[in-house]
């Protein structure tokens, strides 16, 4: 595998990594913000 | 780098992503999926389940000849008191008194439900005859000041402001002390409270609502503090007991207080210490010759054994 090519593969995923990630907490803040504090309580330990 | 070096790091990267995206999900956004039905998302309580008049509510019905009719009192209230108000609807009110499209009850429907805070704001405004709450909040209180509206309070029933943990936490009771402590940020950890070694996560409500305005005078003036650590831990919130028993898909526990646990003999004999009224409230200057009726109709046999029958405790 060139350099090259391993740059761009490294580039590419940490990309989707952080819109995944950033995604999933988005996502995550979203939802603290809406659930009851039952179900809040219920879904965790 | 050797290429077997590049692809080892490239899969390093893969996992370290995925690590961390499922510890994510798994310590935080699990805990936070609701999946209860739609309604009770929107509303705080499945406006279905205790639907006047409907083949198959929950709604309850009291044994009784009173029937109200012409310039029925429009009711509204707490989602923990939906049971008893939608039960008054059903007991006393004509069947065709109750409009209910596309999600919400209509202006014209003898019965409304906007929670506690929605609830104060109509009965100050005149949008609603009587509402079934817990104590308004200095706010609330100030509202209807202003807007010229004396508030008259009844006691119709007793009900318990309870603290809930998940059912796999061990801690079983706290002392009121504790619970200040621990909502004030002064016990931080489970361990001291008989726990494990786990942060203790301290929820709270939005401001306004009954359970916030109950917690605020229990806290006496402390101000609620949360840990940010307490997400790795596990948490404690606060709720009322038939709300939190009955109202939800399970899953918490109550926990006693002072050694009294918030079940219908300890609220009865006033031995749990959170146990407190809840009330039909209404302006002074009401002029519905039906509303000390339907006041006196809840303040007797046949009314409390509707409060009752709906879970709560009565008056005496």
């Amino acid at each position: 595998m060139s350099d090259k090519t391993f740059g761009r593969i490294i580039a590419v995923i940490t990309a989707l990594g952080i819109l995944v990630t950033g995604g999933l907490m988005w996502y995550t803040v979203h939802l603290h913000g809406v659930c009851s504090i039952v179900s809040y309580v219920a879904n965790g330990r | 780098m050797g290429t077997a070096k590049k692809i080892g790091a490239i899969a390093l990267l893969i996992g370290a992503f995925a690590g961390f995206d499922l510890a994510i999900y798994g310590f935080f956004t699990k805990r936070c999926i609701d999946t209860s039905s739609e309604e009770m998302k929107c509303y705080s309580v499945e406006l279905h389940r205790y639907m006047p008049f409907e083949e198959g509510s929950e709604a309850v019905k009291a044994d009784t000849e009173l029937r109200l009719s012409g310039d029925l009192p429009v009711l509204d209230g707490a989602a923990a008191l939906y049971p008893v108000f939608s039960g008054v609807v059903n007991s006393v009110y004509p069947e065709d008194c109750v409009h209910f499209e596309n999600g919400e009850f209509t202006a014209d429907s003898a019965l409304h439900y906007t929670n506690t805070i929605g609830a104060y704001k109509a009965v100050a405004d005149g949008d609603a005859d009587i509402i079934f709450c817990a104590k308004p909040n200095d706010e609330q209180l100030a509202y209807a000041e202003e807007k010229g509206a004396e508030l008259e309070m009844v006691p119709i029933g007793r009900e318990a402001f309870v603290f809930i943990v998940n059912e796999r936490n061990p801690v079983d009771g706290l002392t009121s002390e504790q619970v200040r402590d621990i909502f004030s940020g002064g016990i931080k950890s489970w361990s001291e409270v008989g726990g494990e070694h786990l942060p203790i996560e301290a929820l709270s409500r939005n401001k306004g609502s009954g359970s916030q305005t109950t917690m605020d005078k229990f806290m006496a003036g402390r101000e609620q503090k949360q840990s940010p650590f307490g997400i790795f831990g596990r948490s404690i919130g606060y709720s009322f007991r038939y709300y939190a028993e009955n109202m939800t898909d399970g899953g918490v526990k109550l926990l006693a207080l002072d050694g009294a646990y918030p079940d219908r003999e300890h609220i009865a004999d006033g031995s749990y210490p959170l146990a407190s009224s809840f009330y039909a409230i209404y302006r002074r200057d009401n002029d519905n010759e039906q509303v000390p009726v339907l006041i006196d109709w809840l303040l007797s046999d046949e009314g409390q054994s509707l409060v009752e029958q709906a879970g709560y405790v009565p008056i005496d």
